[in-house]
């Protein structure tokens, strides 16, 4: 399997989305592509395109495709291997954490069965690896295809597919959609913020959310909820004073006994006692009557 | 909503158990219906009614019988949304469910083991656990072979299931939740769902404070209800407005819920061995391996719990009937559930020598196979013996192969415990490529590993196998066979019928023998036909890129020096290239095969490959010929072509059913047909498959008059062939015309086309004769006369069924003197029988129908007459002497003419047939149809005079179907006043000579059918000698009956009838209960009587029944399974 052929298909495969179900099931993809037998930079840079296939322009559509066919599991180890394979080229691994460790062990184990080396070395082997990554990925490509072709096209169940994955790519909101609604729900609580930054800290778990709930809860009223409680627990996450203020002002040491206070120092805040000196004072009054 | 948050967080941190109420509107999203529903109704054509939900389903006519497994399709092609998986990430301890999703248990099991229960007669193996919780389908589940736990098919049945099994399931539920634990009811809607909300409110009335939390998101709750609303009062329910799904997501949001999900971990994966060492894996490596192959630990070759009889065969049934997992199929092999094919003796000895020499076999073991040849079970058995032996660690995957990576670690560790080796049991049916990877991936790391896997069978038996492969044959040795006779007798308690065990093809004799089989062994079929799609696209990408012959018989052809891979055009590969193809290929080949009917393979290329043929066999042999599930035959000495058909017309027939319904057959039938392109010398194959194909689709082939609403279709496809392809031939005119006479006779069309139809029949008739007497379409004299029949036949039809619309008058009679013309051209030009009779139905059916005037009812009699006049009977064969007979016996009575009916019927009884006795017999008989009720004393009268002339020419009619059949319905009127097959709980005779006279009849009927008297008639046979005092004789016949019928008839449990006295009214009987046969059935002793009959609980919901309690004023009715205490006030 060559990259050129990978490529058509997946133009086949946005192709046939984009008579089935419209432009956004497979969104076109800017990434630079790789050239070919150009050793390890043809395959990271393989890697990187393969990654925003998987994970980015197709990464609704492409899982939901591959579950209608009932190929998903058997296809997830492959979409997995090219998340690993992405954090490893592009992430500085700590190899602290299981799960790091982990990663490298499977990385290191899919290099040796491609090329015999871990990592690679030399043009000849980086080559190896590129073919191998390009098979893998056209196999997910493939089924996808065939799903198209026997779900999407299916007198009895493509049109509930077709409805399904339409409803879904809606489900997924793009960032922007996410930084009216902070920069509304900040205005209206007050709270001064860079959107985008807040935004960014928090979309996964935003998306992951919205993708949780159902349509029965209107998702833009279940959405604005949890961001306006993540506004409050921001703007209380600003206290003016710390830990280390007050182990000094208190002389107490490090404990159960700080934290006590801080939540105490939260709940005055919210009272509207905003002064950093203040703060402490009350704090070392309430310390001494307890 | 917050309340109710924290209340599902504490029970989560304390680990209380959290019970989950799930409705058929949890898939329902913003008003919407849920889309599986919709799809349903789409497919049913049935409206939709906004308020009802699922109860639409059911609310006007009964489901079609093969619904439900058309509705397990769609269950399983829809993507569960996202938010559903978030339910079942909480480790629940019970679900209980009225939906039918047969899903659900996959989508809980991916955290969970999940057991399901679908009758209220199941216990689950714990009540409540949050490692295998138990999901009750409150109304069975779609796709279940077991038809009491099947989904009801309409509303009768709904409320059957209501009574017995939801309402009683629904009752476990505070017991499931005990008095600190959490239910939660979500996607219960008011009036839409099939649980009743006051079912529910039942259920929960004795919760405690705030155990109840209902989510209502949109669904209606019934808050005018007062129970509801003391329930919502005093606190014991909380009302949500938001979905559960929603609260989940929120939780997980906010970070509430990531230390309380990780899976709890009852059941120890403990592995000990010979040593005494064991391997002791903890819940994270488990979750890990499992979720790609099940570790065999100890608790599967714990001793099994003893089991009563009643239990056994629920457990034998469960094991043969229902797809199971790998656990259950070692359980259900460890207890001997199956037979041990004498195969398995060398798949045993070539595992045990690669444990203990894992290094000398470098190739994985392979065991393959047709379907249901036993290859399953002879994995799971050997998987059980492993670990007996406990020389070695086991793991055993069913649903893919596992990766090297996935599993190593296991491997290492069962080495280092002290396993020889650790066997890998993949019950997948894959190619040889997978697992040899398998094992070179673990090998390379130096694991000591055994790979033992299954695959569909290798098709080039003549080449060498390695000793590690070992087939499992599709036919039965004499020691098998009597094993499987004994395995039935012992657990099935059932005389096996020896002819079922005739057969030497291990799935005719399960399917025939073992009729709960059935369900897997389609399964199986379907899935090897699934398997063979995706080696057909395999195969064909592999052909592409090697270019070379991969098969036996390929590399014979071409060393034949017959290379003719060149020839392949692109089209054709980028044809077959497409994974329709593959799926076209296997309907196509199975709707004919089924037929009998190989497919010449051209022509099933042309079809599958937008009209590009294949111009060599061999091509299609490299990419298709290892195919197990087809067969190949040469069609000539020549080897011009091909026919490719299934291995068995009864595996084509299962695959058919599975995969395509009656309508789908029949489409790929005509698809067949359209295809066909020439008639010429060196398309005669594709000739002999049309002519064969429309003998066989037409009501003379083998599923008689199954393809009817087709035969318009099929007819509109051989003119489309004639006028727009140009094949032109007679026969194939013929047809058209016959195949639209077919459609009108079976009422297969809507009256209005009835003339449209008979005129294009007529016209190509027509169009053809012309062309023959101008020398332009050549046709054999014998066609020439069939052509002319045919004509005036249908000039009899066309004026039959202007009379019939009342047409007006010079219009039928214009078309009688057309058919009159056109008999009288084909009696001169024919010696066949045919227009004769034609000449003598045509006037004969217009004078009875039709008010002509005198001069032309004179006309008509006249032509009869003459018509009679001009036969010389004597010259006519013995077969068209008693048609001519029989016609002009009832053109006698058309005619008023009693002497001309008199001298038939004594021709008729001259010549001993007994069709005339049949036709006055029916005459004197009373009018039956659509009679559904009680008999007047004169109708009674008319069925005694039926009855007593039949007997009076018992000599004659003694082995005749028809005429015993008509004496047992007179009988029967004459004897009851009512029909004897027609509505339920019907009484039966009275007196012991009624009951004698009825049993010597139907007797004589059942001996005249041959090996193939009807179940209807069998079973009033068993329940004439029941309560003629023959029970012992009864009682074989009635398990003979049910076995027969059992997954196939589902009248099958109707009851049919009830003893009652000399005025109908149904006998009371008291009794005293014996035994439990099994929950909720028991067996009962009449009073003062020998006989025993079997009572169903649930009949009886108000006593409470156990052993050698007395039961007093039951009636017993029967079915075809025997003799059941029935409530008479039902």
């Amino acid at each position: 399997m060559t990259f050129s052929a990978l490529n058509v298909a997946v133009t086949d495969l946005r192709g046939s989305l984009q008579s089935f179900v419209g432009s956004s099931a497979l969104t076109e993809m800017t990434v630079r592509p790789p050239v070919e037998g150009d050793g390890e930079i043809s395959f990271l840079r393989l890697v990187a395109w393969s990654y925003v296939l998987l994970f980015e322009a197709g990464r609704i559509s492409i899982p939901f495709l591959l579950r209608t066919s009932g190929a998903y599991e058997q296809q997830r180890d492959s979409m997995e291997l090219v998340r690993a394979l992405r954090t490893w080229s592009f992430h500085n691994l700590g190899l602290s954490s299981d799960r790091d460790r982990e990663l490298s062990r499977r990385v290191h184990r899919w290099f040796v069965e491609s090329c015999a080396q871990s990592p690679p070395e030399g043009a000849a082997s980086w080559n190896r690896c590129f073919d191998q990554l390009c098979a893998l990925v056209a196999k997910v490509v493939d089924q996808c295809q065939r799903s198209v072709a026997n779900v999407l096209s299916s007198a009895d169940d493509g049109k509930q597919a077709i409805e399904d994955l339409r409803h879904r790519l809606d489900r997924f909101w793009p960032s922007s959609k996410f930084d009216a609604l902070v920069g509304d729900l900040a205005l209206t609580l007050g709270v001064r913020l860079n959107a985008v930054k807040f935004r960014n800290s928090n979309l996964d778990r935003w998306r992951s959310f919205l993708g949780n709930i159902s349509d029965d809860d209107d998702p833009t009223a279940a959405v604005s909820r949890l961001i306006e409680r993540d506004l409050l627990e921001y703007e209380d996450g600003v206290l003016p004073i710390g830990g280390r203020d007050v182990m000094e002002r208190l002389n107490i040491p490090p404990g159960e006994r700080v934290g006590e206070m801080l939540r105490h120092a939260r709940e005055l805040y919210g009272a509207g006692v905003r002064g950093k000196d203040e703060l402490l004072e009350r704090l070392e009054r309430r310390n001494q009557l307890t | 909503m917050t309340e109710a948050r924290e209340l599902l967080v504490a029970a989560l941190e304390e680990k209380r158990p959290l019970v989950l109420v799930l409705g058929q509107d949890a898939w329902r999203e913003n008003g919407e219906e849920d889309p599986v529903l919709a799809r349903a109704l789409e497919h049913l054509q049935r409206e939709r009614t906004e308020r009802r939900g699922w109860l639409q389903l059911l609310d006007t006519c009964r489901l079609p019988q093969t619904f439900y497994e058309w509705l397990t399709e769609r269950f399983e092609r829809r993507v569960p949304p996202e938010w559903l998986n978030a339910l079942a990430e909480i480790p629940w301890s019970a679900v209980f469910t009225s939906s039918i999703d047969p899903t659900l248990k996959g989508l809980f099991g991916k955290r969970q083991r999940p057991e399901l229960v679908l009758t209220n007669a199941e216990m689950p193996p714990a009540v409540r656990s949050r490692v295998r919780p138990p999901i009750y389908h409150l109304f069975g589940h779609a796709g279940t072979p077991d038809p009491r736990a099947r989904p009801p098919s309409d509303g009768s049945e709904l409320n059957i299931r209501r009574v017995n099994d939801a309402t009683p399931l629904l009752g476990r539920l505070l017991d499931t939740a005990t008095r600190i634990g959490l239910v939660l009811v979500d996607g219960v809607a008011a009036e839409r769902d099939w649980l009743r909300v006051e079912d529910i409110l039942g259920a929960i009335g004795n919760a405690a404070h705030h155990q109840v939390i209902w989510f209502k998101g949109r669904t209606t709750l019934p808050l005018d209800d007062p129970v509801f609303k003391a329930a919502v009062d005093a606190g014991r329910t909380l009302v949500v407005e938001e979905r559960l799904s929603t609260v989940i997501a929120q939780l997980h949001a906010i970070d509430r819920l990531a230390d309380l999900l990780a899976p709890d971990s009852e059941d120890a994966g403990k592995i000990t061995f010979k040593s005494g060492r064991f391997l002791e894996t903890s819940p994270e490596e488990r979750l890990y391996v499992e979720s790609v192959a099940s570790i065999v630990d100890d608790t599967w070759t714990m001793p099994l719990a003893a089991l009563g009889r009643a239990s056994e065969y629920a457990a034998f049934r469960q094991f043969h009937g229902e797809l199971g997992n790998a656990r259950a199929l070692v359980e259900g092999a460890r207890r001997g559930f199956a037979i041990e094919r004498d195969y398995e003796e060398e798949l045993s000895d070539r595992v045990f020598a690669a444990i203990n020499d894992h290094a000398s076999f470098a190739a994985p073991i392979i065991l393959h196979g047709q379907s249901a040849t036993g290859k399953s079970i002879a994995l799971a058995r050997i998987a059980a013996r492993v670990r007996a032996d406990k020389e070695a660690a086991v793991l055993y995957a069913k649903t893919r192969v596992p990766q090297p990576a996935e599993i190593a670690d296991f491997c290492h560790a069962a080495e280092d415990a002290g396993a020889k080796a650790t066997l890998i049991v993949c019950d997948t049916n894959q190619d040889v490529r997978p697992y040899s990877d398998l094992l070179a991936g673990l090998r390379s790391r130096g694991h000591r590993v055994v790979v033992l896997g299954s695959r569909y069978r290798f098709v080039d038996d003549e080449r060498p196998r390695a000793d590690t492969i070992i087939e499992a044959p599709a036919t039965l040795s004499e020691r098998e066979r009597g094993e499987l006779s004994r395995l039935l007798k012992r657990f099935a308690d059932e005389r096996v019928n020896p002819n079922s065990l005739a057969d030497n093809h291990i799935l005719s004799v399960l399917y025939r023998a073992m009729p709960l089989t059935r369900y897997r062994i389609g399964s199986g079929l379907s899935d090897e036909a699934n398997r063979t799609e995706q080696v057909v696209r395999d195969q064909r990408e592999q052909y592409l890129v090697e270019q070379s012959p991969t098969t036996l018989m390929a590399q014979r052809l071409i060393e034949a020096g017959i290379d003719a891979y060149e020839s392949l055009s692109q089209t054709q590969r980028d044809a077959i290239e497409s994974d329709d193809a593959a799926t076209r290929i296997i309907d196509l080949v199975m709707a004919a095969g089924r037929l009998n009917c190989p497919v010449p393979l051209n022509l099933l290329f042309r079809l599958t490959a937008d009209g590009q043929s294949f111009s060599s066999p061999i091509d299609a042999i490299k990419v298709f010929g290892n195919l197990d599930l087809f067969r190949w035959e040469w069609a000539d000495d020549e080897h011009n072509e091909l026919l490719v058909g299934p291995r068995l017309a009864l595996e084509a027939e299962l695959i058919c059913r599975r995969r395509l319904d009656n309508q789908g057959e029949a489409d790929c039938m005509i698809d067949l047909i359209g295809a066909i392109r020439g008639l010429g010398v060196d398309r005669g194959h594709e000739r002999q498959f049309l002519f064969n194909a429309l003998r066989q689709i037409g009501p003379n082939g083998p599923r008689g008059k199954g393809y009817r609403s087709s035969y318009v279709a099929i007819a509109k496809k051989l003119t489309e062939l004639r006028t727009r392809f140009g094949i032109v031939h007679p026969s194939i005119i013929l047809q058209e015309s016959a195949f639209r006479r077919h459609a009108i006779r079976e009422g297969a069309v809507e009256h209005g086309l009835n003339m449209i139809l008979l005129t294009e029949a007529r016209d190509a008739i027509q169009e053809a004769l012309d062309d023959i007497a101008t020398g332009a379409m050549q046709a054999s004299r014998r066609t020439r006369e069939f052509l002319q029949a045919e004509l005036a036949s249908l000039y009899g039809f066309i004026a039959y069924h202007q009379a019939k619309t009342r047409r007006p008058n010079a219009e039928v009679w214009r078309t009688y003197l057309a058919a009159r013309y056109s008999v009288r051209q084909a009696a001169r030009a024919t010696g066949n029988y045919s227009p004769i009779d034609i000449a003598l139905w045509t006037p004969s059916d217009l004078l009875e129908m039709y008010q002509f005037e005198n001069w032309q009812q004179a006309e008509l009699r006249a032509d009869i007459y003459d018509t009679l006049d001009q036969i010389n009977p004597d010259a006519l064969n013995p077969a068209q002497r008693e048609r001519f007979d029989q016609r002009r016996f009832k053109t006698g009575d058309a005619l008023g003419d009693q002497e001309l009916s008199e001298a038939a019927f004594a021709d008729l009884i001259q010549r001993g047939s007994a069709a005339g006795c049949y036709l006055r017999a029916r005459k004197l008989a009373p009018r039956w149809e659509d009679h559904g009720g009680a008999f007047s004393s004169e109708e009674r009268e008319q069925a005694q005079c039926a009855a007593d002339f039949l007997r009076e020419y018992m000599s004659l009619v003694a082995e005749d179907q028809r005429c015993l059949s008509l004496l047992l319905e007179c009988s029967w009127i004459c004897e009851v006043g009512r029909r004897p097959f027609v509505g339920q709980r019907q009484p039966l005779p009275a007196t012991h000579h009624a009951v004698q006279q009825l049993l010597g009849i139907v007797t004589r009927l059942n001996d005249a059918s041959g090996d193939n008297p009807r179940n209807t008639t069998r079973y009033l046979a068993a329940v004439l000698t029941w309560i003629g005092g023959g029970e012992r004789v009864a009682v074989e016949l009635f398990r003979s009956l049910a076995r027969d019928t059992d997954y196939e008839d589902p009248s099958r449990v109707v009851r049919r009838h009830l003893i009652t006295d000399e005025r109908g009214r149904p006998e009371r009987f008291d009794g005293r209960v014996e035994e439990e046969l099994r929950s909720g059935s028991y067996r009962v002793r009449l009073d003062g009587r020998s006989e025993v009959v079997t009572l169903r609980a649930r009949d009886f919901p108000k006593q409470d029944i156990a052993y050698g309690r007395q039961i007093r004023g039951f009636g017993v009715a029967f079915n075809f399974i025997g003799p059941l205490a029935t409530p008479i006030d039902r």
